[in-house]
């Protein structure tokens, strides 16, 4: 019979461990508010934001918002 | 009139049918870009974070790039559980995948290598010894945003010291930042005004930095193809380590590899050595693009599950 398996188990289990990692991971971010928090208050980016960012690059021009 | 009768629709077309898997690539990374851009149609922010390399910053943007939120969370002495979390499970999962088919700096650069100058290629040790620079960065910025949210720890205020990189050193520089993000607002507001062209005198010395490296980039890939995928983008590095397990990946069968004719290899943008695997290609540089399976002619390369 042909073998399915194309992977070493070498290969699987290291796999499966960052699987196992990226799952627990992701349901900690998911179920910890702070960590939540943070991403939906980034999610907010705005003009502002980008302003107080790019200001950094910018002196003088453009200044539209003032 | 005779030439004319001689050319008939397939040897017209045949540039295109020879080249269907680019085509399909091509269209599913600008319908990509769009999505990515969905705030000009309507649609929603979302606290959903992708391996690619799309400012956060960027106008219309819906999702946040992962990079960035490492960096984000770093820089605030949060540990980035979800930036971890999607860069690990997409890299096990679909390997570099995003890399070759959503990323919008991928696009950039394939759209330029479309451009018909002269490409050159590195040799294979020399390309994989470029790829390490790229780790070197990604731990650089990582190990410089760990710097940042030690100090602001300490206190917010020493935080501010920092400048422009405070929040994200990496973005600073990014080139894809400055492409998607910099230059974008700079010519819309500059636009607005009367004085556009009069403000030069008045660019900081970091803006003159991103373009400076903004130009050596686009010079970079327009002679190198993906040279920036290969041995710059710190995401990809990131992806790459994770991708040599990944589930989805390319498979070759050397039984069907009877000529040798190396036509995968001259095909591959990221110079991958298709040749040295016997099965499973795991290379931290295949973004599965599949131009190597459109180039070989005897179906001896797959895309495929391969647990």
């Amino acid at each position: 019979m042909k073998s399915l398996v194309t992977m070493s188990a070498r290969s699987r289990i290291n796999l499966l461990f960052f699987l196992s990692i990226g799952i627990i991971f992701l349901i900690i971010a998911i179920v910890v508010p702070e960590q939540m928090g943070m991403y939906e208050l980034i999610s907010d980016f705005n003009d502002e934001l980008v302003k107080d960012f790019l200001s950094a690059y910018l002196n003088g021009f453009p200044h539209p918002w003032l | 009139m005779a030439t004319l009768q001689k050319l008939n629709l397939s040897t017209f077309l045949r540039p295109v049918l020879n080249r269907k898997i680019r085509i399909i690539r091509t269209i599913a990374q600008l319908v990509i870009f769009g999505l990515l851009n969905g705030l000009m149609f309507g649609l929603p922010r979302l606290p959903i974070l992708l391996p690619i390399e799309y400012p956060t910053g960027a106008a219309f943007s819906t999702v946040w790039n992962a990079f960035e939120a490492l960096q984000y969370a770093l820089t605030f002495w949060v540990f980035p559980y979800l930036a971890i979390s999607i860069f690990v499970l997409f890299g096990a999962i679909f390997g570099k995948t995003t890399c070759g088919w959503a990323c919008p700096f991928g696009l950039v650069q394939d759209l330029v290598s479309y451009i018909p100058t002269k490409k050159k290629k590195v040799s294979k040790p020399t390309n994989a010894s470029l790829g390490k620079i790229a780790i070197v960065v990604a731990g650089f910025v990582i190990a410089m945003a760990v710097i940042i949210g030690i100090t602001y720890n300490r206190g917010e205020i020493y935080k501010l010291a920092f400048g422009a990189g405070k929040d994200m050193p990496f973005s600073t520089l990014d080139p894809s930042s400055t492409l998607f993000a910099s230059l974008y607002y700079y010519l819309k507001w500059g636009l607005a005004t009367d004085s556009f062209g009069a403000e030069i005198g008045q660019w900081k010395f970091m803006f003159i930095l991103r373009l400076i490296i903004f130009a050596i980039v686009l010079i970079l890939i327009a002679i190198y193809p993906r040279a920036y995928c290969r041995w710059i983008c710190p995401t990809g590095a990131v992806l790459g380590f994770f991708s040599k397990y990944s589930l989805l990946g390319m498979q070759r069968n050397p039984n069907r590899c009877i000529s040798g004719c190396n036509k995968c290899e001259q095909a591959c943008p990221m110079q991958v050595p298709i040749l040295s695997y016997d099965k499973n290609i795991k290379n931290k540089m295949c973004t599965n693009c599949l131009e190597c399976v459109e180039a070989c002619d005897e179906g001896a390369l797959k895309l495929t599950f391969r647990l």
